[in-house]
């Protein structure tokens, strides 16, 4: 910092280069932190002008725009933004998100040269990841994730990364906040790019469904209820369509949603229901499903009989619920095997 | 094709608040149909054949129903989300000071200390605010012996998307600044959502309008300029960090400004806050064009939804609350919320002379005040000026600090002789009755003597025959679990009140503190609303509305005889049956007021004001205990019920039980 003194950078170059020197002074915590983290804000909110505009200055320009990704890239800013990120004050970790997704966020045609840079350097994406365990940033790591998540190359590295079965963890921490920030993140990555998310789900169908159950079983009411609406959203996906049948197949997840139709909670109850009917509703359910089924024939009737019937207005829950019963009441008896 | 087979989930959500008004993002779910190949076709047609015939509605039609969603008590269950509204300002004031001394001394020591997430290390006290899903107790956090107030969200009610709710709190957690309010954390206890926020002794902006309000001066301004000016001044330092950070705030108003014992002011309830983007930040939408607010304090942009709107519409609201603090209420309050939508987009801007009954009324007021709140309500919003251009306006320069606020608050604070309430506390998930109490408050309480919710462990394997080589069925045991699954909230409630007003249920008053009642602005709208309906809005619905907000501040015990205690039976959304306690004080009760409060405070359907007010006026003629009276609710029952007067399908009970 001594090298500019008062004077303030105006360039991209000259802001990247003077954020680098604050970071680096900040990081090894030196006896001019407090000076460094004032220019640190004073070159995050130079960055935001740059990309965003300003009321009183000029919208960006494409020139200044390029320049500055281009310095980002070049000097491995972002990976020492968001590896410092818990150092740098409350206001500083929002702009850093925001330059953040807003460089990310750069196409030029079809290419977007900021997925291009950070596919060569998944340092960063882990990092966010793992920005999770940091209550002060966890929620900026988050967003900064969720706007990687909208681009298949970068699900496709967390997925393959075996720092994504951390989010098991992450979405039952105790502060909800974090916890349902990281759900929806874990849900962004399992759901957006459908052709990859089949394919991950299928290649890892036992240490995924094996967490998953956990999630299903938790004590914490909130994990327990989105991790059901979840599940009921990826067996029903089409592009899901061989996770289904290999779930549906086993007798185990059944037994576990029947438990799950009774919870004391009509929320949970309810999205169990749009997991069961995928067992009754399967054309050829494996001999061990029509066991339990059979076993339970008459109290299962009666059940869905009497389930949830002030939904009243909901005509695909009827109809399903309907065809449930019906499918169930028409259930025949095994042939001794 | 996946689109095809999604469809939006109608349900019951009977969408309160956040859902009515973020109609624009229906939750999807799969059809059953899409994802089993060879399951039944007719399914999959019904689907298809539902969605083509989901038509839009017209733009009127569907203002019309945002707004009714938004602001209809009756049609919502009786634990929707919504705002919660404090009982009084008195109570809170005088513990907050009691408190003051204590919680100084150790807040050092302690408060580096993180806030807890776990239930045990919070100390539950008063009640100090009731909303349709949630409950607002004082707290004491004991490891960093700190008061606090705990925002408990009842998760199981809440029919929005948890996303939304995340939303609110990630837009609460991403604000510091002194003049929005403060989150510590959240966490889950059961299936509420517990909140830890800074606890707020002195009330909201809209209680202490209200207190003055009575005042015989009042009638020629509420509160004057140089308070207006002080106050705002620090709303608009809150408005502008809000909106430096991408955020609107959209439900500005009086009742949504609180303040603080040592006069801080601050914006709170961060339930419809929106992000929104500004120039380049492409990661963020440019203008939102969803319905939300409360009529009366809503901008005509957001109003038309037609070009979207931005930050302005907090700049209108904010001029609208100036006009409130002047006058007592919003300049279109006493119309229903067409009337107000029209009187919005149709007349010029409302000043402070709107609502004058006589000329003059307000000439106390300069030149000054009327120029800024002109300046903010004009209908274009890009010739609004920005929260930070309005904090240089002259107006502002009367400004004092806080000091003077605290001493305003102090002065104008309700007589501290006002004795503070038994404490009560409310466990998670724990049920309990709503009682009206003397001085006119609904308040929550529950039975410390009723056993704890049975948790439902027979919902386990065992029920099930799951079993590989079990053969014994046990059908009888679905059978009384699938019905007490769906009576359980009524059957707890029905024993409690089988013992008539119990000692317990009694000492549970919370608090018999003389106070004004305040209905909420937006539940006064939805009066008018119904009646709108009924009776082409205007000045026939006034009457009711007048004494549910009047009625309740007469002085308790005088003026009446002995309150009698009265249970309405009646079946809440959820088709649940509910016992509603209440008193009614011969001479300073009235059955339409008593009726209309009932339906303010959510509790039963606004299409049943009459026919309850009718029946308390009939059983009230000759009251005397044990007598009860069935009879039928306008409302009716849905179509796939027979009306039935025993099970009080379509009826509701009323008995006196004292």
């Amino acid at each position: 910092m001594p090298l500019f003194g008062s004077k303030t950078p105006k360039n991209p170059p000259e802001v990247v280069r003077a954020l680098k020197e604050a970071l680096t002074s900040l990081e090894r915590s030196d006896k001019k932190a407090e000076k460094a983290q004032e220019d640190i804000s004073k070159c995050l909110s130079q960055m935001k002008t740059m990309l965003y505009g300003s009321s009183d200055s000029d919208p960006p320009t494409d020139i200044v725009v390029s320049q500055l990704s281009q310095e980002c890239y070049n000097t491995n800013l972002l990976l020492l933004l968001i590896s410092n990120l818990h150092r740098i004050d409350f206001e500083g970790k929002k702009d850093v998100s925001q330059i953040f997704n807003n460089i990310l966020r750069r196409q030029i045609g079809i290419r977007t040269p900021t997925v291009e840079y950070l596919c060569t350097k998944p340092e960063i994406l882990y990092t966010l990841i793992t920005g999770y365990e940091q209550p002060d940033v966890a929620l900026h790591c988050g967003t900064m994730l969720r706007e990687c998540a909208r681009h298949e190359a970068l699900t496709r590295i967390v997925l393959n990364s075996k720092l994504f079965y951390n989010f098991f963890k992450y979405v039952e921490v105790s502060t909800f906040d974090i916890a349902s920030d990281a759900f929806s993140t874990f849900k962004e990555l399992l759901t957006k790019h459908k052709g990859l998310c089949a394919e991950f789900l299928e290649n890892n169908y036992d240490e995924v469904f094996g967490d998953y159950e956990k999630l299903l079983n938790s004590d914490n009411y909130v994990t327990r209820r989105q991790s059901l609406k979840l599940l009921g959203e990826l067996l029903l996906d089409r592009h899901n369509f061989n996770v289904m049948k290999r779930y549906i197949s086993n007798p185990d997840n059944l037994k576990l949603m029947m438990t799950m139709l009774k919870e004391k909670s009509r929320n949970i109850q309810f999205e169990a229901f749009h997991v069961f009917k995928v067992f009754v509703a399967n054309p050829d359910k494996p001999r061990p499903i029509l066991e339990i089924l059979l076993r339970n024939q008459d109290k299962l009737v009666e059940f869905l009989t009497r389930f949830h019937t002030d939904r009243t207005e909901d005509e695909q829950f009827n109809d399903e619920k309907a065809y449930l019963i019906k499918q169930i009441k028409e259930l025949r008896p095994l042939p001794p095997e | 094709m996946s689109t095809l087979n999604n469809r939006q989930r109608t349900s019951y959500a009977d969408i309160p608040r956040l859902a009515a008004l973020k109609e624009t993002r229906p939750e999807r779910r799969h059809s059953l149909a899409a994802a089993i190949e060879g399951a039944d076709n007719n399914i999959r047609q019904n689907v298809l054949r539902r969605r083509a015939s989901a038509d839009k509605t017209s733009t009127a039609s569907q203002i019309y129903q945002a707004v009714a969603r938004r602001i209809t008590p009756g049609l919502l269950p009786p634990g929707s989300p919504g705002t919660y509204r404090r009982k009084s300002s008195t109570a809170e004031l005088t513990a907050a000071l009691a408190l003051l001394g204590r919680s100084k001394d150790t807040k050092m020591a302690e408060a580096d200390k993180p806030w807890p997430n776990v239930k045990d290390d919070y100390e539950i006290k008063d009640l100090i605010g009731v909303g349709a899903t949630a409950y607002v107790h004082k707290a004491l956090c004991i490891p960093r012996n700190e008061m606090c107030a705990i925002k408990k969200i009842n998760l199981e009610k809440w029919n929005t998307s948890m996303e939304e709710l995340l939303k609110e709190i990630q837009a609460m957690s991403l604000c510091h600044h002194e003049n929005v309010v403060t989150y510590y954390t959240s966490f889950v206890v059961q299936d509420e959502l517990w909140l830890i926020l800074k606890l707020l002794g002195g009330g909201s902006l809209l209680d202490i309008i209200k207190h003055r309000a009575k005042s015989p001066d009042a009638k020629h301004g509420v509160i004057d300029e140089v308070v207006i000016a002080t106050v705002l001044k620090e709303v608009l330092k809150g408005l502008e960090y809000f909106h430096n950070n991408g955020q609107i705030h959209r439900d500005i108003k009086a009742g949504n400004i609180l303040l603080g014992e040592d006069g801080v002011v601050q914006i709170a309830d961060f339930g419809v806050s929106a992000w929104l983007s500004t120039g380049g930040d492409l990661s963020r939408e440019k203008s939102r064009h969803t319905f939300v607010g409360t009529p009366c304090w809503m901008a005509p942009e957001v109003m038309e939804q037609v070009s979207g709107y931005d930050f302005k519409a907090d700049i209108w609201s904010f001029g609208i609350t100036a006009i409130e603090m002047v006058t007592g209420t919003a300049p279109y309050h006493k119309y229903p919320p067409m009337k107000v939508l029209m009187l919005t987009l149709q007349n010029d801007p409302p000043t402070i002379d709107t609502n004058a009954q006589e000329k003059d009324q307000y000439k106390n007021y300069g030149r000054g005040i009327r120029k800024m709140i002109a300046d903010c309500l004009q209908k274009d919003p890009t010739r609004r000026p920005t929260a930070t251009e309005l904090l240089k306006h002259q107006f502002f320069k009367k400004a004092k600090d806080k000091k003077f606020l605290q001493q305003i608050l102090l002065q104008g604070g309700p007589s501290l002789d006002d004795r503070v309430s038994k404490q009560n506390s409310r466990g998670p998930g724990a049920s309990g009755r709503l009682h009206r109490t003397q001085s006119g408050d609904w308040v929550w309480s529950d039975d410390e003597t009723e056993p704890q919710q049975q948790h439902d462990d027979s919902g386990s394997l065992s029920s099930w025959d799951n079993g590989t080589n079990n053969a014994s069925k046990d059908a009888d045991s679905l059978k009384t679990e699938s019905s007490s699954n769906n009576t359980s909230g009524a059957s707890t409630q029905m024993s409690g009140s089988s013992n008539g007003p119990s000692s317990a249920g009694a000492s549970n008053v919370l608090a018999s503190l003389p106070g004004p009642q305040y209905v909420a602005a937006d539940q006064l709208a939805a009066l008018h609303l119904q009646s709108g309906i009924s009776a082409q809005g205007g000045p026939p619905s006034l009457g009711a509305h007048g004494e549910a907000y009047m009625a309740p501040a007469a002085n308790p015990g005088g003026g009446g005889g002995e309150p009698v205690e009265l249970v309405l039976r009646v079946r809440n959304q959820r088709r649940e049956l509910n016992d509603i306690r209440f008193e009614y004080c011969v001479g300073r009760d009235t059955s339409t007021g008593v009726a209309s409060e009932l339906v303010a405070a959510g509790l039963v359907d606004g299409r049943d004001l009459v026919c309850i007010a009718a029946s308390l006026e009939r059983i009230m003629e000759k009251p005397s205990v044990g007598t009860s009276e069935t009879f039928a609710l306008s409302s009716g029952c849905p179509p796939t019920e027979v009306p039935d007067e025993y099970s009080l399908i379509g009826f509701a009970q009323l008995t006196i039980t004292d």
